[in-house]
């Protein structure tokens, strides 16, 4: 019987080995051929995107030097230059590329393009569903809303009354909203969602419509801002109302104002993205698709997900550190 | 029709009051006023947070921006032009502002620069506009997509944040426990109002947006008049910029999007049309209340998010409409 157990975990082990030895002996061949992978933003030069293509970067040098990685795109929102941007890279039969979509229909034919050459094409962060891209890497945003639900359950349990800043239309506000309203039902059951803002998805027009919401609603005793712009909103409404510590914030993403709000305690938590994982997960998953194998599961390319989670994590004054000095390229 | 002719000639018996009341209650002005009156009153019984002091002070004080837009905009719009770029140079005046005051530059010189980029901006539509003869559409359109852009690639789209004390005062701050830009809004579209009525330079753009030709040929500076349109037009703008980026402590290139929409629809509510020659700074003034006290109202009633688009967009439709059946009314008597 222990025979038969060592001899499993010695072939085990040997199979471990000859696995990982495999990429080792590798780059020995590869190295001679330096591949280039593109990421095409919008926005260039935004912390955002700024730290996904740091973490493309850093997954760069994890895999060798033949990996070269280059930041492409307007430094505007238009979508068009980015589908130019994907031309080019593809003109240039680059090794892959990463692509956010400013927004979801425009970069098609460009992407679709990239995938009939052979050159892998994964988006990150903003997706296009309806293109051929491999994989989309970025946040679920019904598990950030989530996220973001469970944490205010444990603030205040079922003595929470929330009011939420939102407004109608994108998809991704809508299922934000939906995680946060099921998490916060599941695990505190007592809270309650006493109201909905429309804050036209701008900061002045927050302050305006989160002031009315808690008069109208004095027991509300947290905010949910459910994108980037409401958060600084909604503690300027608390502030024109007097109600600084019986009104909590959970704001979202962290643009500069909202971490400073952090700091000055006048919103306790802010839902973090993770772009740098985007940009880290994105290059590994476009490496592994450009490698195909004798499986005949991912088409003409090599093994890939057809998408990745990167997750939230709930940032209090504590953990908004790294964020303060973001990279820039 | 008949009826309608007869109408001037049994009204004259009445007395001279009752005339003025009645000719104030069918007027544009006299319905706006009667509207806000209702909206509020409405308001104010469903709902007891309507009349305290903090709900109206962030009401007026939310409505500013939309305020200094409209005013421009009515002006443009009396000129029978357009100016579609408020909003991004309300956007792109903010940027150059904060970005200045980052630099170190004291506050009130980057106020300065700010306002004298806004005006600049105006002029160069003006310019087009007034002097190349091109359509307003076109130029502010193309001026909304620069101004935007500019903001955008000024900052890639960061927040420009950590603004100067001093700075923000002016949006936070309120003297006599009056919020400082309804402090300065108000009076300054008081006068701005009254100019465009009694004074002569200012009241020529009714003329020149009835009838260009007509007006050129009697001798007003048709092009003159019109370039300055602009410039006010992009100035207030630029004094939104202004107290939007100091009362919310930040600079963003979003900022003012959609603004021009938003101040389109209170001018016309107001009284303005697209076709040029009407509309009036207090009649503009109405219609951003209007708009003000429903978009209240629908938070302080807990009306669903979704419809509060559709119930701007009504009033705007209504407004129109009885615009317009007023003037067949007019035009047929």
């Amino acid at each position: 019987m222990n025979t038969v157990k060592r001899l499993i975990k010695v072939s085990l082990l040997t199979l471990g080995m000859l696995l990982l030895a495999a990429p080792l002996a590798q780059p020995a061949v590869a190295q001679q051929e330096t591949e280039t992978y593109g990421m095409v933003v919008f926005l260039r030069g935004s912390e955002f995107f700024n730290w996904a293509y740091a973490g493309m970067v850093d997954a760069a040098a994890a895999i060798g030097p033949h990996v070269r990685v280059e930041l492409q795109g307007p430094a505007e929102w238009d979508a068009s230059l980015q589908a130019r941007a994907i031309d080019q890279l593809v003109a240039r039969n680059v090794a892959g590329i990463l692509a956010t979509a400013g927004d979801a229909e425009t970069m098609i034919p460009s992407i679709d393009r990239a995938i009939s050459r052979g050159i892998p094409v994964i988006t990150f962060d903003s997706d296009a569903p309806d293109s051929d891209r491999l994989a989309f890497v970025g946040t679920n945003n019904y598990q950030a809303g989530f996220r973001a639900g469970l944490a205010v359950a444990e603030w205040l349990g079922n003595d929470a009354r929330v009011g939420v800043s939102l407004f109608p239309g994108p998809t991704h506000i809508r299922a934000r909203v939906d995680g946060f309203k099921d998490a916060l039902l599941q695990a505190a059951p007592g809270a309650q969602i006493v109201a909905e803002v429309n804050d036209e998805g701008s900061v002045s027009q927050a302050e305006t419509a989160i002031t009315a919401m808690l008069q109208a609603n004095p027991q509300i005793n947290v905010i949910f801002a459910s994108h980037g712009n409401p958060g600084p909103g909604a503690a300027a409404a608390v502030r024109n109302l007097g109600l600084q510590g019986r009104v909590d914030i959970m704001a979202f993403d962290f643009g500069a104002p909202v971490l400073e709000l952090i700091q000055s305690g006048e919103i306790r938590a802010t839902v973090g993205q993770n772009p740098y994982l985007m940009g880290y997960m994105g290059l590994m998953i476009a490496y592994s698709a450009r490698r195909p194998t004798e499986v005949p599961l991912f088409g003409s390319f090599g093994p890939h997900p057809g998408g990745i989670d990167t997750g939230v994590q709930i940032l209090y004054i504590d953990a908004i550190e790294p964020f303060l000095n973001p990279p820039s390229f | 029709m008949a009826r309608n002719a007869t109408k001037p000639t049994a009204l004259a018996g009445v007395t001279h009051t009752a005339d003025a009341a009645k000719r104030l209650l069918t007027s544009r002005i006299g319905t706006l006023v009667l509207l806000n009156l209702l909206a509020a009153t409405v308001l104010a019984i469903l709902s007891p947070q309507f009349l305290t002091q903090s709900n109206l002070t962030s009401v007026i004080v939310g409505m500013t921006y939309t305020l200094l837009l409209a005013s421009g905009m009515t002006l443009v719009l009396v000129l029978a032009g357009i100016d579609l770029s408020v909003g991004s140079v309300l956007g792109l005046t903010g940027i150059l502002t904060t970005l200045m005051l980052t630099w170190g530059v004291p506050v009130p010189l980057a106020i300065i620069g700010g306002l004298a980029l806004a005006a600049v901006a105006g002029a160069i539509n003006g310019m087009f506009i007034a002097v190349f003869k091109i359509a307003p559409f076109i130029v502010t359109l193309a001026m909304m997509s620069v101004a935007r852009g500019l903001a955008t690639v000024l900052t890639s789209g960061y927040f420009v944040s950590n603004l100067p004390r001093e700075y923000t005062q002016i949006g936070q701050g309120s003297i006599f426990g009056i919020p400082i830009p309804v402090l300065v809004t108000i009076p300054l579209l008081f006068v701005f109002d009254y100019l465009l009525r009694n004074w002569r330079p200012l009241n020529q753009a009714f003329f020149i947006g009835a009838n260009p030709a007509a007006a050129a040929l009697s001798g007003i500076p048709v092009a003159t008049v019109t370039f300055f349109g602009y410039v006010v037009s992009a100035s207030l703008a630029g004094v939104a910029a202004i107290f939007m980026t100091s009362r919310l402590g930040m600079g963003f290139f979003q900022f003012g999007l959609g603004g021009e929409l938003t101040a389109i629809a209170a001018a016309v509510i107001g009284g303005a049309s697209l076709r040029g020659g009407s509309g009036s700074i207090l009649g503009t003034a109405l219609g951003v209340l209007l708009l003000a006290i429903v978009n209240n109202g629908f938070v302080l009633l807990r009306g669903s998010p979704n419809w509060l688009n559709v119930m701007s967009g009504l009033i705007l439709v209504i407004a129109v409409a009885a615009d317009a059946y007023r003037q067949r009314r007019g035009r047929t008597a």
